[in-house]
């Protein structure tokens, strides 16, 4: 240390106590500007056998005490630096040369679990419920996926935990220490943002210290200043990274990188699951390549234009088209009452006159039925997604149901009688379910009634093996269906199921081919 | 009637025009432009037309506004197709794409006919602005947007797709200015120039998010009342409007002003969210989110609803003026949750779109869909990589882990997403569930020595699965130099399964087999790792129960010059002390390592015991009654803190220091063999059965080692109120742990010892049956069982159950001694003396209490 920088610290340390209380305010203002008082500290603290490092930790402490904003910020620069002298000299041979460090740690610690009227600080932590509508959102538009069952368990109810109170603390033992270092360390990131880059610096440095001391990382660090292992918490590591992200995103780009590898490095080799989760994550969310700081030096983040429209084709099988097959056996028992069977009511007249209209004669009608199906194919495949394989075969099983339906409403094919007699068999089938209310739903039933009829039915033309699986499949879609009418308006699930109700003509009289591409989904 | 039906077509194909353009319909475009052409040659006649009110032009304009039409079509089509160049904002050029050059002359030619009314020529200039835009040529796209005059043009009653056209100018118009070369050296032109590209960004912004949800209410209008009619696949947004909605904060975070970055990205994100803004808001979360985490601490927070503080508000310029915009919705209600701090805020946003992003994860495995499927994984981890960084500065790996669960449906064959559950489960404690995960991750990267680890040390700790444990320290000592400087580990790990292995085993040959490996493996993680203490620490324990106890001494000392406060290696070396019998030593270690660990209940029985024997029950009973007093203002603590049932807040680990400190490693059996797979049963039985039984006595919260502790220390008690003869004492002390765990097997034992004292022995006789029946391995139950059976005359039974004492524990010397006193009883003498010399022998290196009740914990 030279004898100038000696004269700032001794200066500073003589400025302060003349200081009358009134130019509190205007002398704390004025500090951080110091810097080569502040890198002269800096040196008092990295010698623990300075005559000065008493009277510094001695004003360092008054000031933190002071009440004074900007004289606490003054001394939490320091923190880091602290810890680590605390630290490197404990874990040496000699005990207690640290005294005065210590001192003054247990005193921020001590004034910090406390708030202004000396009570004990608590403090406290809401975990937000989605099932509450915030400034960010609604809930209603969040959807079914966030109301699983621990979320409707804890519907309503926000959780708080809480942490505190501390107790006081007289001396750091082995046990304490590093409760009280993570208090510390906490305090400290939680003003990190009003935080120096000498102080973000020395974080990150001392960061890596601690982490590889007596560990062959050391040598590839190249650090000689203590070779014994410091011993470590897991809580502790977990503050560490707060810290260290801060700093990799506010200029401290490299130093940070560093720190966070060692961090990951202790934490696998002390086997602690908490640090190494953050750590982990925080390295695979890092953006690639080194961060440019940009010309003022700090503070800069890398955004960019992202597009954000789903490129995501229609038709893949994502969580949330699967949710469908999901909802059946949750909607089963929600399917009660008159309404639904009103609904089969209403939908099975309707399909049966349509489709009596339809065989009967009349172009317009006809095309008009067409449309319908179009859009009702659309829908389907839109909603419901099922696999993509799925939803493409059977977008192109519509289509050729819609072709075969075309060409028998034109030139009237032998099998007219055949198609009659099997609609007939169907709306009577179905009707005839409706009057038990106590059956489990309306989909298992019609998923039933569907897969009977349509043996009944098809009996001879299909070969026999297939026929389960094809009921099996019109049964998922019915499902599906019913779910999607809980949300949606009644019509869509009309022209559905008069879709539906096509297929099936399809598969009975079409070629088995048809019925080879439903039965693989 | 023609005319009218004429017209009223051509309303119609008119209101779908703007309906297309709106909505960015552009392959119908052609269609219409068409159908219009057709209308206006053959409505040409008709002379009511001019006065129309509704037809907005004239029949010689038909032919501009087609034009106009096509131009536009052209455009969009051309820029839907060039997504990724304009986006790296490279410049097409009018030769490679036919429809650029199209467009160009139909806009320039009706620009120069001049016919259109004066709203269409703005469009037009419009539209001319976004082509020069997307030339490159910058300085014309503004020069044009100035002559449009976009900054007065109003957006009140006009059709929706102007709203769309001038968020668009505004957003090309600020692109367009950052990139105009900086011809203007003068540092305060740039600055103002910077502020006007700011300006213009937060309008386009503003406009974009109007226009979005008015767009959806009127398509919402149109399909509830015409239901088989349009209903519009999900609305993509164009480059421009996406553009429009980020430009704002980008521009502000990029350069770093991070108190204007976040009100505009909060602003967005407190706006209604509409079916297309949805993926963006997906998006704007993530980015706000990070923002939180990574560049605010607490102490600056400002809450969405409130004012950043004064210190940060010298950098707010005046935000522009937003009189003549309409403002975009905002979530609003009276009950609003608003966050409170910086992680309450990223973790809100983090969950919204965690459940968002998780629905579109592509989970097909079809080749096919590999690229969106990647793309969509990496959306949902990037949300997951954050909640892990949120939740794990709260210390809530509860919830984490439940979060993290959601994301295996999406996890397959993805090793980050495997680990980060893993670890989770291990954080938060659920230990199966942790290692099947693990050995999942094992197959995904089975070089990564970690992975088995991790896995060994859960089945070590708390599972105490050995099997397991054995497989897994196997696993990392083969992957051999691979493994680098965790090879060690994997040593110290199957060292420790051996030994614990031993401990577990009933038969005195593989407990002798056991324990040989045990200290051959232990060794050679010496070797490979010579200066780390850990090892060299479970050396001198694996040696101390072996009763090797210099040797142990040494290699203890070794391990304390490099960690001189570890309550481990201190309590070993207080009972090493013992075992030599220099109990006051013992005594001295022991009470300096209680300073340094205060709530260690572990040390303070050892205490008791060198107490016990060095100053009689005396003094013992003061240590005693100190325990009860910490353990009371422990428990007031964890009261106090832990309202929350996994309260330990802020990573600070304050419940789980407790719990380390009160570790005794197996409460219920300290002072025979620790860690015993029959015991971990037996406590296991006692909690579920105390749970039946005192439901509605005693309120039992915080962890069930703070109460096995209580009942620990009043058994303790009792035994030194037996000692002094205070039986009344002694009788309440054990009521008082009775009332924690009734049918505790050491509450049972204690029982049968004071009905023993008090002489009545087919009760105790009774009671210590009992006692075993809860716990079959207890070897003190057995010594004082085989004494008392002894004792009533059952010579032949005594024997047989203190042979099963010595075989399940081989150095325990008092049930050698009982044996031999038996064995004498029965005139066996020479196998009597063989007994009592094994006794004297083991006796001369008994500790005052099992070596094993220190953890073996990797």
């Amino acid at each position: 240390m030279f004898t100038s920088e000696i004269g700032v610290v001794e200066e500073w340390l003589s400025e302060f106590k003349t200081l009358p209380e009134t130019s509190l305010p205007n002398y704390a203002t004025n500090l951080k500007d110091k810097s080569s008082l502040v890198t002269s500290l800096y040196k008092v603290i990295q010698e623990p056998q300075s005559e000065l490092l008493e009277p510094v930790c001695h004003q360092l402490f008054e000031f933190y005490r002071s009440g004074e904003e900007q004289l606490l910020r003054f001394t939490l620069q320091f923190l880091p630096e602290l810890m680590w002298c605390y630290l490197a000299v404990s874990a040496s041979r000699d005990v207690h040369s640290s005294g005065c460090i210590e001192a003054l740690l247990l005193g921020v610690y001590n004034l910090e679990i406390v708030d202004k009227h000396g009570h004990s600080k608590v403090l406290s932590f809401t975990i937000p419920s989605l099932s509450k509508p915030s400034v960010y959102h609604e809930p209603s538009s969040i959807g079914s996926m966030a109301l699983t069952e621990s979320a409707l368990s804890q519907h309503g109810l926000s959780k708080v935990v809480y942490s505190g109170p501390h107790p006081q603390r007289e001396m750091l033992t082995a046990q304490n220490r590093f409760e009280v270092l993570t208090f510390l360390l906490l305090c400290y990131n939680a003003a990190l943002t009003y935080m120096p880059s000498v102080s973000l610096q020395s974080l990150c440095q001392i960061c890596s210290r601690i982490c590889v001391c007596g560990y062959p990382r050391q040598h590839v660090r190249k650090y000689r200043g203590v070779s014994s292992r410091i011993p470590i918490s897991s809580g502790f590591m977990v503050q560490m990274l707060t810290g260290v992200y801060f700093a990799i995103y506010n200029g401290e780009w490299d130093l940070a990188q560093k720190a966070l590898d060692d961090i990951i490095y202790r934490a696998q080799l002390e086997l602690y699951p908490e640090p190494l989760l953050v750590a982990n994550a925080i390295k695979a969310s890092l953006p690639h390549g080194a961060m440019k700081s940009s010309k003022e030096g700090t503070r800069c983040i890398q955004v960019e234009i992202t597009p954000t429209s789903s490129r995501i084709s229609r038709n893949a099988v994502t969580s949330m088209s699967i949710r469908g097959h999901r909802w059946k056996r949750h909607g089963d028992t929600e399917l009660t009452g008159q309404e639904e069977l009103m609904d089969i009511t209403e939908v099975d007249e309707g399909f049966y006159s349509r489709a009596a209209s339809s065989t009967s004669q009349s172009g317009l009608s006809n095309s008009s039925h067409n449309c319908s199906n179009k859009t009702s194919v659309g829908k389907n495949q839109r909603r419901s997604g099922g696999s993509k394989a799925g939803a493409k075969e059977r977008e192109t099983a519509g289509e050729s149901c819609r072709d075969h339906f075309a060409r028998k409403q034109t030139q009237r094919a032998q099998s007219e009688n055949l198609e009659l007699l099997s609609l007939k068999r169907l709306t009577l089938t179905s009707s005839q379910s409706l009057p038990k209310p106590s059956s489990q739903g309306l989909a298992k039933t019609a998923a039933t009634v569907f897969s009977k009829s349509f043996e009944q039915v098809s009996g001879a033309p299909v070969p026999r093996s297939p026929s389960p699986a094809i009921g099996c499949v019109a049964g998922a879609d019915a499902n599906r269906f019913s779910a999607c009418s809980l949300q949606e308006e009644k019509l869509i699930y009309v022209s559905e199921r008069t879709e539906l109700a096509v297929k099936c003509q399809a598969g009975q009289q079409g070629p088995p081919s048809i019925s080879v591409t439903l039965s693989a989904e | 009637m023609a005319a009218k039906g004429a017209h009223g077509t051509h309303l119609k194909v008119e209101s779908e025009v703007e309906r297309c353009r709106a909505e960015g319909q552009w392959d119908r475009m052609f269609e219409l432009a068409r159908h219009l052409q057709m209308l206006g040659i053959s409505g040409g006649g008709s002379s009511n037309r001019r006065n129309s009110p509704s037809g907005r032009f004239t029949t010689l304009d038909t032919d501009d506004f087609v034009k106009l039409l096509l131009a536009e079509a052209l455009l969009e089509q051309c820029l839907k197709d060039n997504h990724d160049k304009i986006k790296n904002s490279i410049p097409l050029l009018e030769k490679t794409d036919h429809r650029l050059n199209e467009a160009k002359d139909h806009l320039s030619s009706l620009l120069n006919n001049g016919k259109l009314p004066p709203q269409y020529m703005c469009e037009a200039m419009l539209i001319l602005g976004k082509l020069h835009y997307v030339e490159g040529s910058y300085r014309d796209a503004v020069s044009m947007y100035a002559r449009a005059g976009i900054d007065d043009i109003s957006v009140e009653n006009k059709p929706l797709y102007q709203m769309r056209l001038l968020s668009e100018a505004f957003v090309i118009k600020g692109l367009s200015l950052e990139r105009l070369p900086n011809s203007v050296a003068s540092h305060i032109r740039l600055t103002e120039r910077e502020e006007e590209v700011v300006a213009c960004f937060e309008r386009a912004s503003w406009v974009a998010q109007v226009f979005l949800q008015e767009l959806e209410k009127t398509s919402n209008n149109s399909t509830s009342r015409h239901l088989k009619g349009s209903l519009s696949p999900d609305y993509e947004l164009s480059y421009f409007l996406e553009a429009a909605l980020q430009s704002a904060y980008v521009k502000n975070l990029k350069k770093g002003n991070i108190v204007k970055g976040m009100r505009e990205l909060r602003e967005i994100l407190r706006t209604v969210e509409t079916k297309a803004t949805q993926n963006f808001k997906v998006v704007a979360a993530k980015h706000l989110a990070g923002v939180l985490l990574h560049s605010l601490s607490e102490d600056c927070y400002w809450s969405p609803l409130s004012h950043p503080l004064p210190e940060f508000m010298n950098k707010e310029e005046n935000s522009f003026v937003t009189q003549t915009l309409r403002k975009p919705h905002l979530y609003e209600g009276d009950n609003l949750y608003c966050p409170k701090d910086n992680i309450e805020e990223a973790l809100l946003l983090l969950l919204i779109s965690e459940s968002m992003a998780t629905r579109d994860v592509v989970l097909s495995r079809a080749p096919e869909q590999a690229e969106d499927r990647k793309v969509s994984l990496q959306n949902a981890s990037a949300i997951y990589d954050l909640l892990s960084i949120t939740l794990g500065r709260r210390g809530q790996y509860v919830m984490l882990s439940e979060c993290l669960e959601r994301a295996m449906k999406c996890a397959f064959g993805e090793f980050h997403l495997w680990y980060q559950v893993a670890l989770s489960m291990v954080a938060c404690g659920k230990s199966a569930y942790a290692v099947s995960l693990l050995r999942e991750c094992m197959k995904l990267q089975p070089s990564d020595p970690t992975v088995p680890l991790m896995a060994a040390k859960v089945c070590i700790g708390s599972l105490h699965w050995l099997e397991e444990a054995e497989h897994f320290a196997t696993v990392v000592i083969g992957l051999g130099e691979e493994a680098g400087e965790s090879l060690p580990k994997g040593y110290l790990a199957l060292g420790l399964t051996y030994s614990l292995q031993a401990t577990d085993a009933t038969l005195k040959s593989k407990q002798d087999e056991l324990h040989r490996k045990a200290l051959q493996t232990l060794e050679r993680a010496r070797e490979l790792a010579p200066d780390d203490p850990q090892i060299i620490f479970y050396v001198a324990l694996q040696l101390a129960l072996v009763r090797q106890i210099s040797s142990a001494m040494e290699r203890l000392q070794e391990a304390l010059t490099m960690c001189r406060d570890d309550a481990n290696a201190l309590h070993l070396l207080a009972l090493l002390f013992s075992a030599q019998k220099y109990y006051q030593h013992a005594l001295d270690v022991i009470n300096m390592a209680i300073t340094e660990h205060p709530e260690n209940f572990n040390l303070m029985f050892t205490k008791v015991k060198l107490e016990q024997v060095l100053k009689g029950p005396e003094e013992a009973l003061v240590t005693c009654r100190q325990m009860l007093r910490l353990w009371q203002t422990l428990y007031n603590f964890s009261q106090l803190g832990g309202l929350e049932k996994d309260g330990s807040f802020e990573g600070l680990t304050v419940k789980k220091q407790n719990g380390i400190h009160l570790t005794l490693p197996d409460a219920h059996d300290a002072d025979s063999g620790s860690r015993r797979a029959s015991s971990i049963a037996a406590s296991r039985l006692e909690e579920a059965m105390s749970e039946l039984t005192l439901t509605t006595s005693v309120l039992k919260q915080g962890p069930m080692q703070l109460w096995t502790t209580l009942e620990q220390i009043w058994l303790q008690a009792a035994e030194l109120f037996m000692e002094q003869r205070q039986l009344k004492e002694a009788g309440f002390c054990i009521q008082e742990a009775a009332g924690l765990f009734p049918t505790s097997h050491s509450v049972l034992y204690m029982r049968g010892r004071l009905a023993e004292v008090k002489g009545s022995f087919e009760e105790a006789k009774q009671l210590y049956k009992e006692a075993l029946t809860v716990n079959p391995d207890g070897v003190r139950i057995m010594h004082s069982l085989g004494l008392m059976l002894s004792q009533l005359g059952h010579k032949s039974l005594a024997q047989k159950v203190l042979r099963d004492a010595v075989e399940r524990q081989s150095t325990f010397h008092e049930a050698w001694q009982g044996l031999g006193e038996v064995l004498q009883d029965q005139g066996q003498n020479e196998a009597a003396v063989d007994c009592f010399l094994t006794a004297l022998e083991l006796e001369a290196s008994s500790p005052v209490l099992p070596f094993s009740i220190i953890a073996r914990e990797l």
